[in-house]
């Protein structure tokens, strides 16, 4: 991957092509945390409120435990992304083992930036988008390892203020990919459903009934689904804007040169 | 006429891009039509600091948050239960 400054467009466009150079792993990393989260979520949200104490806490105490491990599959990609660029190989193991050890930080970080995000949209929806615009790069400075899990917040709202434009231009132009994924995926769903009822011959009536956007479960669910179809490009943008804001204004694209320059001198003797 | 902030005697030719110090042509070193002093290069060579990780970062504080966070969520997942049931 070039380490260099990016404009928006690049950033966005950019993304892409990391994600889809190594989809398999990174879906992989973001589905072994985000798709139970998600399932408990619907699950939450779905089943009639059980009768006994123990049976009524349990969903509540899933989705308290699972939404703050996410903030692992944010570690393990940004790792993944991380290696990529020095050129090295990245693997699995090696991407989940470098987020474990600082498991408990990118957690902190997710639990965080979610209800910060939450109480701020609750008065009005500026202050919880701002937070969240602000926080993007928190885990990709925590995957650096040269920050702790405040540190990086700190960071990664100073470096999203320096390009406050960019920041949110990318952040919110993934509100609009996912609201487009949702309404392909429903598209393709209403093709299917027409397919197998018009040319098939096949008697999907409640199909139909169901699979409506009317329905608030099928809404959720579409918008489970589009949420982890994008979360590794999310993730990718977020590595573009830390890449960019570093290589602009701290020479991250020099430093990389120069490493792979003086690779074998461990003093960096003789340079300039 | 600027000098070089290296060598005094000699005139200075350019400007480091990172530490804006006047430098003479010996001083420089051109990375894609952009001005570095050697002081600078040698800073970006110097091993990297030691990961957070290895220096006992803030454990407590990060036990803290995810507790309080976790607390914070399952009031928010008990408020949630049920709210699309039929």
């Amino acid at each position: 991957m070039d380490i260099r400054p990016r404009t928006a467009g690049e950033i966005l466009d950019d993304a892409w092509r990391l994600v889809l150079a190594d989809a398999p792993p990174l879906y992989a990393l973001c589905l072994l945390f985000w798709a139970p989260a998600a399932i408990v979520l619907l699950l939450l949200l779905t089943t009639p409120t059980p009768a006994t104490f123990a049976e009524e806490s349990l969903l509540p105490a899933l989705f308290a435990v699972l939404l703050p491990l996410t903030g692992l599959a944010s570690g393990a990609i940004q790792c993944w992304l991380r290696r990529r660029a020095e050129g090295k190989v990245p693997s699995l193991f090696s991407s989940l083992a470098e987020a474990g050890r600082r498991g408990l930080d990118h957690a902190a970080v997710r639990c965080v930036v979610i209800l910060a995000s939450l109480l701020g949209s609750v008065f009005l929806i500026m202050p919880g988008v701002a937070v969240w615009v602000a926080a993007a790069t928190a885990h990709t400075h925590l995957a650096s390892g040269l920050d702790t899990w405040t540190q990086a917040l700190g960071h990664a709202g100073r470096q999203s203020q320096r390009h406050l434009g960019k920041a949110t231009v990318v952040a919110l132009a993934r509100v609009g990919m996912v609201l487009l994924a949702v309404l392909n995926v429903h598209g393709v769903i209403q093709v299917v459903l027409w397919t197998g009822d018009q040319m098939a011959g096949l008697d999907l009536a409640v199909a139909e009934i169901v699979l409506t956007l009317a329905n608030p479960v099928y809404d959720l669910v579409l918008f489970l689904l589009a949420g982890l179809l994008l979360a590794p490009y999310a993730e990718a943008c977020n590595y573009l804007l830390y890449v960019d804001a570093r290589a602009r204004f701290e020479g991250l694209d020099l430093w990389y040169r120069v490493r792979r320059v003086f690779a074998g001198s461990e003093k960096g003797v003789g340079v300039g | 006429m600027a000098f070089c902030r290296y060598h005094p005697d000699r005139a200075g030719v350019g400007i480091c891009m990172r530490c804006r110090a006047v430098i003479c042509d010996a001083c420089r070193t051109r990375v894609d039509g952009v001005n570095h002093c050697h002081a600078c290069l040698a800073a970006l060579a110097r091993p990297e600091p030691k990961p957070v990780a290895d220096r006992g970062g803030t454990g407590a504080a990060a036990l803290l948050s995810v507790g309080a966070g976790g607390v914070l969520l399952f009031c928010l997942g008990w408020w949630l239960q049920g709210r699309l049931a039929p």
